[in-house]
């Protein structure tokens, strides 16, 4: 019984990626392909959200991950260290400063919690084009 | 998929467990204590008991869960900023009423005198009040909250009696079991009513229109929750329809058909609070135009 229950709750807790993502807009778009670097990121929503979490990863295709690293987060690439004040008061829209980067994939995981409660995750890829 | 998107849902269906063990086995002595052999009264009480004790893990499990997920790794779960944000959030304060309920039948419960009685009352309604007050119960305001008030009650008469009547089952009861099954049969017949009334209208209030049933996710895993609460009925109606008037006549292979209903009973309620606990934790509502 407790064998059964418990694959159950996996099974149906599997549904839990379709939920929550109200990400209007960004800045770099989701896929972008860009010439120049960005000198910020800005991510705006359809009201207003406190962001809880930003991190920005350099993707490394040679990086496999784990069923634990899965599990309790990914593990795609390099972290580039973003120094924003979390959480943030509740805005709109969110800015957040970039440090320097260069050519390259890049993922950027956000958090944020909503007027409602609830914790809302997302992210969005983009890449800078070599000179 | 990370760590806290599968632990909000499943510490969700802890609290939901622990939330009908303990109201349910309340309501379970409050209509047929006189009934119970001093074995089934016995297990009663630790059933409580047991129920308050997850009660509390999975309030806490869920506090921390939250602040977890506003970060996203383990360590955010116990990150100070997060925490005050929780606190400050009517699920923070929702899930310690619901801890400080659980408490309150921990400590009173073993107490024999009047005031156990009416202790129970008050951890009880704190428990059940804890569900009322923030998320999707709050659509329509005071109507949706108290139609989820009275759904919850009819279903802690109805699930929290499952263990006991298991129990009575495998003692091989026979006598008490016939007539706390009879009464309780009468009984639910009301209490069933009152869920399903109270159900389809909350449901009603938070899609406002039953297409959405179909084109909405959480239409989706509503009807998945429906239906398995329609199978849970027919095992009720055959209960009450077949093996308990067996029983009463004396048949052994009753109870043990009754036992097997049950466990089936059991495993189809738990599936329903996995599914409740997936569409309050992490699927939205349809936008309800006005």
């Amino acid at each position: 019984m407790l064998k059964q229950f418990l694959i159950t709750i996996l099974f149906i807790s599997s549904t839990t990626a379709l939920a929550h993502s109200p990400l209007v807009y960004s800045s770099p778009k989701n896929g972008a392909i860009l010439k120049n670097t960005p000198s910020k990121v800005i991510l705006g929503f359809k009201s207003d959200v406190r962001l809880t979490k930003i991190e920005l990863l350099k993707i490394d295709s040679s990086k496999t991950e784990t069923m634990l690293q899965t599990l309790f987060g990914n593990n795609k690439g390099t972290e580039i260290i973003l120094e924003p004040e979390l959480p943030r008061e509740a805005a709109k829209e969110h800015m957040i400063k970039l440090p320097e980067i260069h050519f390259g994939d890049y993922h950027v995981d956000w958090r944020a919690l909503s007027g409602d409660g609830h914790v809302m995750k997302g992210n969005l890829q983009f890449t800078i084009s070599a000179p | 998929m990370d760590f806290w998107a599968w632990s909000n849902p499943l510490f969700r269906t802890f609290l939901y467990l622990s939330t009908f063990g303990s109201v349910g086995i309340i309501l379970f002595n409050f209509h047929f204590a006189r009934y119970q052999s001093l074995s089934t009264s016995t297990y009663c009480v630790k059933l409580l008991q047991k129920s308050a004790v997850v009660g509390i893990a999975a309030s806490v499990g869920s506090l921390l869960s939250i602040a977890g997920s506003m970060g996203g790794d383990v360590s955010s779960a116990f990150k100070i900023e997060f925490l005050k944000l929780v606190f400050g959030m009517k699920s923070g304060w929702a899930l310690m009423l619901a801890l400080v309920g659980f408490f309150i039948l921990i400590v009173f419960d073993k107490n024999a005198t009047q005031l156990r009685h009416v202790m129970c009352l008050i951890g009880s309604l704190m428990i059940l009040s804890s569900f009322t007050i923030y998320g999707h119960s709050t659509t329509a305001g005071f109507l949706s909250q108290l139609l989820l008030f009275i759904h919850l009650i009819a279903i802690a008469y109805w699930l929290g009696s499952l263990l006991p009547f298991r129990w009575m089952c495998l003692s091989n009861d026979r006598e008490n079991l016939t007539l706390i099954a009879l009464k309780f049969g009468r009984l639910a017949i009301t209490y069933i009513s009152t869920l399903l009334i109270t159900g389809f209208g909350f449901a009603y209030i938070l899609l406002g229109d039953l297409s959405a049933l179909i084109s909405t996710d959480y239409g989706n895993v509503l009807l998945a929750k429906i239906t398995s609460v329609l199978i849970l009925l027919s095992f009720g109606a055959l209960n009450k329809f077949r093996f308990v008037p067996s029983i009463e006549r004396g048949s052994t292979a009753g109870i043990r058909r009754l036992r097997i209903a049950i466990n089936a009973e059991i495993f189809l309620a738990i599936t329903i609070l996995v599914i409740s606990s997936v569409l309050t934790t992490s699927i939205n509502l349809p936008v309800v135009s006005s």
